[in-house]
This record gives structure tokens, sequence and C-alpha cells, in this order.
């Protein structure tokens, strides 16, 4: 019996963090902006698709470090990309109806599948795991493959930056007052137009990373960018939309159900997920916590 | 009424002038091409699909051309992008209907072609359909409209079936991974029939059938469906997850050792396209096709096919999408010889059930009664390996259409 729910909870873990890695971008740019960024699935594409090309094609990229130092450009890249969106697009959506930022996020998302389908084609591709996460561990009877290992500490390791940052810092303290009522931050001489801009490179700079990290995760094509999506904004209406922490609690609790529905009610596979988001919207339907936290 | 000489002048001048204005006509009528609706996926998802289909469909069109057309009319193609959804391919098949193409051919998606199929009875058109597989489309669903070209999951499985009785009678212990809808399931349903049809026939024993495991169809994670098919005594696995899907699964079951503790493996219709995604990564496996160029070698038109492809890509392991276009275009080519130029729908009917064409498989009949192609199923075994490609095919067969192919029922259920 513990043989299977152990690997059953590992398995629910690593869907978790994979979808948090995806989603924690999402809800912060929506915390602070108020945006519900439908390209947000595009960008994390591109992150994965730079990650691939630079791997490919840089000798010496097949370690751990590498790896790491690889995803680390990419959320660079795919931040500065964020710069231009904030300036170009973003700024404009300010004060308008919600439907125009649906209209023009959406078009960011075409333009981003459109991108990858010029620059890369529209063949899959698969990338494999660094040196050292290609395998697996042994614990007792327990079987591990290493790269999910990897992924759990790397939705962890970003949850707890993204935390401290926004509890624990001035910058992050700054970046929530201005969520939480821009007009009288900017009374108080705070630079409310260079916070928006902070947290969208921040977002977008996220959507890179995670698509970094997750390249070796499943097949790259130019329907990647909706590949996770519909999780992450399941994770961010659940968790409470803009509030980091209740995403990160809503991914644990989502990955557990579905991974466990998946494997003893085999008959429905992939349903469950959809079945907890639409049981807790029923009875919590402004998420497990609200706010920015 | 007085007929006089004056009259018949004026008759006869304006017969003159009439004919004078209705020659051209006729005589565009009789040299107007013949207008093909191609219609399939050219975006999204199943995009790498639908090129190599259209590129098929293109050559074989240039190479009738070149030949001087049939019966001295070119032939033309109107291409429509179907996106692989119902919806779209509807709208897009009247606007091919509205601009004079009677005479379809195309499609990926079951989904796809079913919707047109529905309708072609009332649009009066035809459509020949090159890789969609659902067994609805020859039986529940029939209607005389429609024809495929390839060959349906009852002789692609079955015939993946006999393969593996006669490679590993050792191996009587099967599961699957199986994408949970109609197209999974009718797979899955094939295989299994094929193992309890040839096991006891050709290795003597009857097979242990585990219950398939039922995969999230788009998923991102397959971790536990590969846990699930880990904890199974099965030790041979069929597989019908398709492209991404079937990239996905494979990358996260390498790490659980599932290529060593489960073999052989099948899958059921990924041509190269997985191969192509995983290169070295890719598992040791049985694939089916709808065509493998090296499996054909010496047939001209197989030869011709292959060289205008790798003219025209640089690519040397063209998917079998290719062939089903071009084989489509031969079809009606064919028919149209036959009925003498009558492109009229009736007419194009009648002489496609029952006609017997040349293609890269060689020759393929459509039977008359359910407008099923008999034709050979084509299977090869592919693994990574340090070429350019980063695989190779080690080995293939091809199992004869006749030998695999299922009763005809149109209207009925396919009876399993």
């Amino acid at each position: 019996m513990l043989s299977e729910v152990l690997p059953t909870a590992l398995n629910g873990l690593v869907w978790a963090m994979s979808v948090f890695l995806v989603a924690s971008g999402l809800t912060l740019i929506f915390g602070i902006l108020h945006i519900l960024n439908f390209s947000h699935g595009g960008f994390v594409m591109i992150g994965a698709y730079l990650a691939f090309t630079v791997t490919n094609r840089v000798p010496g990229t097949a370690s751990v470090a590498a790896f790491l130092g690889i995803a680390v450009a990419c959320a660079a890249a795919v931040g500065a990309m964020g710069l231009v969106v904030d300036r170009v697009v973003f700024r404009r959506l300010k004060g308008v109806d919600d439907s125009y930022s649906l209209v023009a996020t959406y078009a960011l998302l075409l333009l981003c599948e459109g991108a990858v389908k010029s620059g890369w084609g529209g063949n899959f591709l698969s990338m494999s795991p660094p040196e050292g996460l290609g395998g697996a561990l042994f614990v007792g009877d327990l079987f591990v493959p290493s790269y999910a290992l990897f992924v759990i500490a790397a939705g962890v390791a970003v949850y707890l930056a993204l935390d401290l940052w926004l509890h624990r810092t001035a910058s992050g303290r700054i970046l929530k007052s201005v969520a939480l009522d821009p007009w009288m931050a900017s009374l108080l001489g705070i630079n409310v137009t260079a916070i928006f801009t902070v947290a969208v490179v921040a977002g977008f700079a996220l959507a890179g990373l995670a698509g970094g990290l997750l390249a070796p995760n499943q097949s790259l094509s130019p329907a990647l960018g909706g590949t996770y999506i519909i999780q992450a904004f399941g994770v961010i209406i659940v968790g409470g939309i803009g509030n980091v922490r209740g995403a990160f609690l809503a991914a644990v609790l989502l990955g557990l159900v579905d991974a466990f529905g998946t494997v003893y009610v085999p008959e429905f596979p992939g349903i469950f997920f959809f079945v907890a988001v639409a049981v807790i919207i029923l009875f919590r339907p402004q998420g497990l916590l609200s706010g920015i936290r | 009424m007085h007929f006089n000489r004056r009259d018949a002048i004026k008759v006869f001048g304006a017969g003159l002038a009439a004919g004078a204005i209705a020659a051209p006509a006729v005589a565009r009528a009789q040299s107007a091409p013949y207008k093909l609706g191609f219609i399939s996926a050219l975006s999204g998802p199943s995009e790498p699909l639908g090129r190599p289909m259209l590129m098929g469909a293109e050559i074989a069109v240039e190479e009738i051309n070149a030949a001087g057309g049939i019966n001295g009319r070119r032939l033309e193609l109107a291409v429509r992008d179907s996106k692989a959804k119902p919806d779209v391919a509807t709208v897009a098949t009247r606007e091919l209907v509205g601009e004079g193409c009677n005479m379809l051919l195309g499609t990926v998606s079951s989904a796809v072609a079913l919707a047109i199929s529905g309708m072609l009875q009332q649009e009066n058109a035809i459509l020949i359909t090159c890789a969609a597989h659902s067994m609805r489309l020859t039986h529940e669903n029939f209607n005389r409209n429609y024809f495929r070209i390839t060959d349906n999951p009852f002789m692609r499985q079955g015939a993946q079936a006999k393969l593996m009785a006669e490679l590993h009678p050792d191996v009587p212990a099967w599961g699957g991974l199986i994408p949970d809808h109609e197209y999974g399931r009718s797979t899955w349903e094939a295989f299994k029939y094929g193992l309890n049809r040839f096991y006891p026939k050709i290795a003597n024993r009857t097979p242990e059938i585990a219950d398939p495991i039922f995969t999230q169809y788009g998923g991102s994670d397959y971790r536990n469906y590969v846990a699930s098919a880990m904890r199974s005594k099965a030790r041979g696995m069929f597989v019908s997850l398709y492209g991404g899907d079937a990239v996905t699964l494979f990358q996260q079951a390498r790490p659980y050792g599932f290529f060593e503790k489960k073999s052989p493996i099948v899958d059921s219709a990924n041509e190269f396209i997985v191969a192509r995604a995983m290169r070295a990564e890719t598992p040791d496996m049985w694939v089916g096709s709808h065509w493998y160029f090296g499996a054909f070698k010496g047939n001209p038109i197989n030869d011709r096919l292959y060289a205008a492809y790798v003219a025209r890509t640089g690519d040397t392991f063209p998917d079998g999408f290719l062939s089903e276009g071009h084989a489509a275009v031969m079809a009606y080519a064919a028919a149209l010889k036959k009925t003498g130029g009558d492109a009229s729908t009736p007419a194009v009917i009648d002489a496609l059930s029952g006609l017997t064409f040349d293609s890269a498989t060689g020759p393929r009949t459509i039977r008359a009664e359910d407008h099923q192609a008999i034709k050979p199923v084509v299977q090869y075994r592919l693994r990574g390996a340090k070429t350019p490609e980063g695989f190779e095919v080690v080995d293939f067969r091809v199992v004869p259409g006749a030998e695999v192919i299922e009763p005809p029922t149109p209207g009925a259920p396919v009876q399993w």
C-alpha cells in the first residue's frame, strides 16, 4: 500500500511544482497590475525553446550547473521581453475594461506562437535533462527520478525566494503597497509606474525561468504555451488570484488530488483537477487565500 | 405562322451569334482543370501531419499535369486549413464546394472526417480521407460519398498484433497506455482483438491481456501512468499516444527503466514524429505507419515520390502522410479516367467504388461495399542511433491488407 501511496504523492508534487513554476509569474502580475496575462504560457514556451537552442548549440552545457545557468539566462531574456511588453502593451491597458486586456494578451500569445513557429518550425522537439539528473535515486523501495526531485526542489526554492522578497524586503513591501492602493502609494512618493514595470519584468522572468527549468519535462511544440496554462489558471484561482502563497498551497493540493484520483480512479484520467477546482470555487469563490501575499 | 426567307436569315444569324458566344465557353469547359479540394490541418498541433499530406497531393498533381493531365485536362488543387477543428472544417468544406470542388481529399482528425462525412450528401460532394482512423467512418456512419484511402485500426493494430505473435511468442502478457478518446480506445480494441486472434494461431498460446491504462489527452505529466504501467505484470506494451503526448510520455518514462522492463514496445502510428523529436533518446520500438519509403524501393511511384520529397525538403525520412495525400490524388485521377472525364459526383462515386489504382505502396483497391481501401499495412522497428538523423530503422514488415482487413459491414459497427 505504502509502495503505491508514496510514489503517487511524489508524482503529485512534481506536477504541483511544475505548475507552480508557471503560475508564480502569472499570479504576481495579476496581484500588482490586475491584468490576467493570457500570453504568460507563450513566454514560458519561449523560455523553453531558448533553453533548447542554447543547450544544443553551445558545447559543454550538459552539467547541472550549466543547465541552471541557462535557465537563469532564459529568465533574463524573457524578463527583457517583459520590459518591452510593459512599455508597448501593458501601460495602455491601465484603467480600461478587462475585455481589452483579454484581447491584447491573447494577441500576444498568438504572436509568441507565430514567433516560435517561424524560429523553430512546427515539428515536435525534445530535450534531455542534464547529466546527473537523467537517472533515478532509490530510497529504500522508493524509486525517484532525479529530475523529478529537481523540479520539486526548484518549485520550493522559487516559492521561498518570492515569499521572502514580498514579505521580508523593503522593495517587496513597496510592491505590496502599490498593489493595495497605487494612489496612496504615489502620494507617498513611490514611482508607481516603475513598480509596475518591476512587477511585469519579474513576472516575465519567472515565465522564462519556468521555461528553462521545465524544458526537459515535456515535448516542445508551438502548442506548449497552452500545455500548462489551464492548470496554472486553476491554481491561481483556487489559491486566490494574485496570492503567491495561495498559488503554492493550491498547486500542492490540486497536484495531490489529481495524482491520487488518476491512480485510484483510473477510468477518468485528468478529470480530478477540474472537479477539485470546481468544488473549491463553489465553497470559497475568493480562493483559499485572498489579496497579495 | 408564315416563315419567310428574311426570318430564316435572322434565325440563322442569331444562331451564329449564339454559337460565337457559346463556343469558347464550351471549349473552356472542355479544357478547364479538374478542381480537387484539399482540406487538412495546416496550422496548430496537427500541422506536422497535415503539411506532408498536402505536399504529397501537390507532388501527385504536378506529376499528372507534367504527363499531360487527365483526359487532356489539368488537375488543380484548392487548399483549406481545417485547423483539425470540425467547425472550421465544415465551413471550409462549404467554401470549397461553392468554388466548384466536389472532389475533396485530406483530413488528419477523425472528428473532422466525421463532421465532413455527415454533410457530403447534402453538399453533393465526395471526400477521400488520407489518415482519419475512426472505424465509424466505414461502419456506423458510412455514407456512399465517403472513401478511406489508407488502412484503419482493425487492419493496422491487427497487423501489429500478428507481428508480435510471430516475433515474440514468448511474450503473451500485454498491456497498453491509451489516450482517453475514441481513437485511443478503438486502437486498443483492435490490438486486443488482434492479440486474441493471432497468439493462439501463431504462438500457440492464449495471451494474458491486462486492463489498459487510460491517459489524459494533451497532458504535461504522465509519471503516474508510467508508474501504473511499471506495476503491471504486462511485459509487452502497446502505446497509442500521439505526437507531443507520446514524446512527453517516453521522456518521462525513461528514468523509471520503462524500456528495460517493458519490451517489446508497439507504437500505434507515430511515423517518424517521435524519433525526429527524441533523436538518440528514441526508444527501441515497432511503429505503425501509412508508408515507409524503404519498404517499397523499386516501385517507380514510391521512388519518384521519395526523390521529390527529398528535393523539396532535404529531409530523408518522410512521414507516411506524404504518400496518403499522393494516393488520394492518384485515386481521383484513376476514377476520372474511368468516367471518361465526367467529374459529376455520382459518376466519380461509381468509379471510385471497387477501383484498383497504383500508388507508392503498390496497387490499392477501394472496397465497393464500405469504401475502405485494401492496402498494405506497414511497420518498422526504430531506435536511437549515432546517425545524422539521430535514429535508424532496424527492420520493417509489410502485411498485405487483405490478410488483416475486417469484413465489410457498412452501416453497422465493427464486430470485435
